[in-house]
């Protein structure tokens, strides 16, 4: 249990993430796949805040404001599947190409 | 004995990340990930900032991935989508894409120039929820009173963003409603 | 007073100068001629006669002239200056040969460019005595056709332009005889060849006319390259664009060297001044280059007399005149310039003898004249006798520019009257004129005087100009040259002859309505007739005045009293021989030696093929041989080149462009492997 095994578990945890962001098909579960990503980088504060002594209280409250900003962002952006759903019906990431060029 | 523990909270995370990034059903996938928060939870604990996980469980088990479930269930009906298939040349560049990821962190990190992974001799002291409190309201060059303040006005600008977002225009109601989703 | 007239001498050019820029911008524009809006009452083509309903002597009002009248009146002030000028320069200059050995005045000299810190090209006015005597000329019969052209052009819907082109013309001509170095007659000599190019195409619906204004314009241009490189030459090497430092010997002496191009061994000097004269070579339209000049007689007839006959033409003349020393020293330049001259002379004059369209006789009598000058130039040189400078004769040089100034009027003169006639029967062809004695009498006594002057007959003036040229050939030793001149001389008279007496003789050939004078057209026709007979009285003037400076003369040179004689017993004798063939008007017995010489009269009647062997030149061997390619490779490879590039971009573009496919997991996913890479790359 050093540093470097946390380290390790949470740069796992961030490219699981990073797999699910750029494989699922649904809007929903990309959200889901960043809530993991997210995830992952807090763990990896508290890791740091933990083996490094220098000041731990910093390592703690980060996460916190992690998880607040995550929430922040989690409401706006299921706010906007939501209008998504009502104009398209679907929420099917490959038909969303109006952007293309 | 501290590492068998870890080894096997580190391997239920992973599993769960790993089932909540691939199931097809998308409330399945929540609900794997919640056990994933249930025991980060857990790793929190064992690097003693306990005040860590018990944020962690309310705010992200409480507030965020109940509200995911709701919108799931709002918007797939309930959450059952076998139908949409990933191509297999799809995943096989995700996956080639963030092992790439994976391993340039490691190597980035783990090279001999870096110092980050060195740790210290000495342990930290468990923080306490005193601590913590002080802090957030500690003004100075220490002190978290700045962020603070900023993360509750974005909070007030999330909730009246997403009530703005999410408003039904009475306008543009839905009665041209079906004609343009089959064209996608 | 003098003073003030020489400070002020850039007024001759201002004034022609002003005019343009009045009439083109102001006057053309605002008082359109009424012949504008009815295109029919054009009578220059050789078409039907048919159209032509109207006396054209309706006289439209007042406002529509304007253009012409201003014209005259500042052509008119510019020749009171000149006269001015010419006499301020006679009280001044002239008569006090201690303070001007060298009878050059120079009036200003300004700065204009600076190449380097030892070559500037300046703008000045020179002064000397065959500046002054072009001055005099040139506005003088600028005037006169200015008026003759409201007479002639009054019907045209092109009124104010052509005034205003004439004044053009006249201001590029002013400034090049007045030009006080070498750039800035370049500068002059080429507006000279675009005010020749617009009046010659004046007619630009006509196709004929806008051909043959190319055609001229081209020809000058090739010879004009040549004359370019022939400047730089000089003035890089004598450091200087001025005429008085490039006529000096030291300047000849820098030049006189012998210099190696590729194996073969050239002098400089002569290379130089051979590369200037080619300008002359072009726009005195010597042989091979003379092809323009019958052409350019598309042009109206008041262009065909001042540009074509009197002044442009002789630029070349001038030309050789004004770098004469430089010339003088080189070896076998002169030689050069002799010799084309005395063949272009008789070439042209044997040309003359068929040609049907009075212009054209016209135009090849022109190109036999300016033979003349230019060989009486070249013949300034002693054959016998010593190294160059030693043997020079001044008469070779004086009879030169005399003759200029003789032939400037008469043959004006001429072609004013080539053109009273061409408005009478509406056509060029000498076979449907005839019988005009009675009905234009005015033209035909003054045109008599004016063959007469031509055909070298005691007193006109045209006697004294050919007996200076000839009498110089001989004394200089050129036999050979002296002996075409003569021919020459009868071929001229018999030839001129030829056309007056078919043209006032006899029965007319063709149908005649409406033949009457125009009092504008005459008028100019008969006020040159004073300069036709007068101009004899100024011989000892020129001879004695009108001489290069600082040159070394031989003197004591022999004076034959038979000279005179046999000069005009030849021209005597050409005047006989077209009497007997064409007295009387009639063409029966011309016809009889026609049929006698058959495929020779048509070699020459087509001006020996030259034209066409030109077309040939151009067309198969040019154009086919080495233009084709060389459009082939521009086209293909360097514009291909260009279009590969666009085309490589474009294709570049169409590849970029699938990476922005809109899709949203493929954006993220670049940018995690750009991460990816950067963290590899950075540690």
């Amino acid at each position: 249990m050093t540093l470097s095994h946390f380290v390790i578990l949470s740069l796992m945890l961030c490219a699981v993430g990073v797999y699910g962001v750029l494989t699922r098909r649904n809007l929903i579960g990309i959200l889901l796949s960043v809530e993991v990503i997210l995830n992952g980088a807090n763990l990896n504060f508290a890791a740091f805040a933990h083996f490094r002594a220098s000041d731990p209280t910093a390592g703690a409250i980060f996460p916190i404001f992690v998880m607040a900003v995550s929430a922040c962002e989690m409401a706006v952006a299921l706010a906007i599947i939501i209008s998504m759903y009502r104009r398209k019906k679907r929420l099917d990431v490959y038909s969303l190409e109006e952007l293309n060029g | 004995m501290g590492d068998y523990l870890f080894y096997g909270l580190a391997t239920a995370v992973v599993t769960f990340s790993l089932l909540a990034v691939s199931l097809p059903n998308l409330l399945h996938a929540a609900i794997s990930l919640i056990a994933a928060f249930f025991v980060t939870a857990a790793l929190y604990i064992m690097l003693q900032l306990e005040f860590v996980a018990l944020a962690q469980i309310m705010l992200y088990i409480g507030g965020i991935i109940i509200f995911m479930l709701i919108i799931i269930l709002l918007t797939t009906g309930l959450g059952v989508e076998n139908r949409l298939q990933v191509p297999n040349s799809r995943r096989l560049g995700g996956a080639a894409v963030s092992a790439a990821l994976l391993f340039g962190l490691l190597y980035a990190i783990s090279g001999k120039q870096s110092a980050v992974l060195v740790e210290d001799v000495h342990r930290a002291a468990p923080v306490t929820m005193d601590d913590i409190g002080l802090r957030l309201l500690a003004t100075g060059k220490d002190g978290f009173i700045v962020p603070f303040e900023i993360i509750s006005i974005l909070l007030l600008v999330a909730l009246v963003g997403a009530v703005v977002i999410a408003r039904r225009d009475n306008n543009v109601s839905n009665s041209h409603g079906d004609g343009k989703e089959e064209s996608a | 007073m003098a003073e003030i007239i020489f400070t002020h001498s850039y007024l001759l050019l201002i004034l022609p100068f002003l005019s343009f820029v009045v009439i083109a911008f102001g006057l053309a524009r605002k008082y359109p001629s009424p012949a504008k809006l009815d295109k029919t009452l054009r009578c220059q083509d050789q078409t039907s006669t048919s159209q032509k309903t109207q006396k054209s002597a309706v006289d439209f009002d007042k406002g529509s002239k304007l253009p012409g009248q201003f014209a005259i009146l500042m052509a008119a002030l510019n020749v009171l200056y000149s006269l001015g000028l010419a006499t301020a320069y006679y009280q001044h200059v002239l008569s006090r040969p201690e303070l001007y050995p060298n009878r050059t005045l120079i009036c200003f000299d300004l700065a204009w460019l600076n190449f380097s810190p030892g070559l500037t090209a300046n703008m000045g006015i020179y002064l000397d005595p065959i500046s002054m005597m072009m001055i005099v000329v040139i506005t003088v019969i600028s005037l006169l056709v200015n008026i003759y052209s409201i007479g002639y052009m009054k019907d045209d819907p092109g009124f104010g332009r052509f005034f205003a082109l004439m004044s053009m013309f006249s201001f590029s001509m002013l400034g090049l005889v007045v030009s006080s170095n070498i750039l800035q007659m370049f500068v002059f000599w080429e507006l000279v060849g675009m005010s020749s190019y617009a009046l010659i195409g004046f007619w630009y619906e006509k196709p004929t006319a806008v051909a043959a204004s190319k055609k001229a314009f081209i020809v000058t241009r090739f010879a004009d390259a040549f004359f370019l490189i022939g400047i730089l030459l000089v003035s890089f090497l004598a450091k200087s664009f001025d005429f008085q430092t490039l006529n000096l010997p030291e300047t000849a002496a820098t030049l006189n060297q012998v210099i190696l191009i590729g194996p073969v061994p050239v002098n400089l000097l002569t290379l130089a001044t051979l590369l200037i004269f080619a300008g002359g070579w072009g726009k005195s339209a010597m042989f091979p280059l003379h092809i323009w000049l019958p052409d350019a007689m598309e042009g109206p007839t008041p262009v065909s007399s001042i540009i074509h006959s009197a002044t442009m033409v002789v630029a070349g003349v001038f030309l050789t005149a004004r770098m004469f020393p430089l010339f003088s020293e080189a070896v076998g330049t002169l030689a050069v310039v002799q010799f084309i001259g005395a063949f272009t002379a008789i070439f042209a004059a044997i040309i003359a003898i068929t040609q049907r369209d009075i212009k054209r006789i016209l135009a090849f009598s022109t190109l036999s004249q300016l033979g003349y000058m230019l060989f009486s130039l070249g013949a300034a040189k002693i054959s016998l006798g010593g190294e160059s400078g030693a043997g020079l004769n001044s008469l070779g040089y004086s009879a030169a520019m005399y003759h200029v100034f003789t032939h400037a009027f008469f043959k004006c003169m001429l072609f004013l009257g080539a053109g009273s006639l061409i408005h009478a029967v509406h056509s060029n062809d000498l076979m449907s004129m005839g019988g005009l004695k009675r009905l234009m009498p005015k033209t035909y006594w003054s045109l008599l005087a004016a063959c007469l002057a031509i055909g070298g007959i005691f007193p006109f003036s045209g006697f004294w100009s050919k007996d200076a040229i000839l009498l110089a050939a001989l004394q200089s030793g050129h036999y050979i040259t002296f002996g075409v001149g003569l021919v020459t001389g009868g071929l001229t008279a018999f030839y001129m002859f030829r056309f007056f007496f078919l043209a006032f003789h006899g029965e007319a050939r063709s149908e005649l309505h409406d033949v009457y004078e125009d009092p504008w057209m005459t008028f100019s026709i008969v006020a040159l007739t004073i300069p036709t007979l007068g101009a004899g009285l100024l011989e000892h003037f020129f001879a004695g005045q009108v001489v290069a400076s600082g040159l070394a003369y031989a003197d004591h040179l022999a004076h034959p009293s038979w000279l005179p004689v046999i000069a005009s017993l030849v021209g005597i004798s050409g005047i006989a021989l077209a009497w007997w063939l064409y007295g009387h008007g009639r063409t029966d017995k011309a016809e009889e030696w026609r049929q006698r010489f058959g495929p020779v009269y048509l070699l020459v009647q087509n001006k020996f093929y030259i034209d066409e062997i030109y077309l040939f030149i151009t067309h198969r061997i040019i154009f086919q041989g080495i233009a084709t390619p060389v459009k082939w490779f521009d086209r293909n490879i360097v514009d291909g080149a260009m279009n590969l590039c666009g085309w490589i971009l474009h294709l570049g573009g169409k590849a970029v462009r699938l990476a922005q496919n809109g899709q949203l997991q493929f954006y993220l996913g670049v940018t995690v492997l750009g991460l990816a890479v950067l963290l590899f790359l950075g540690s």
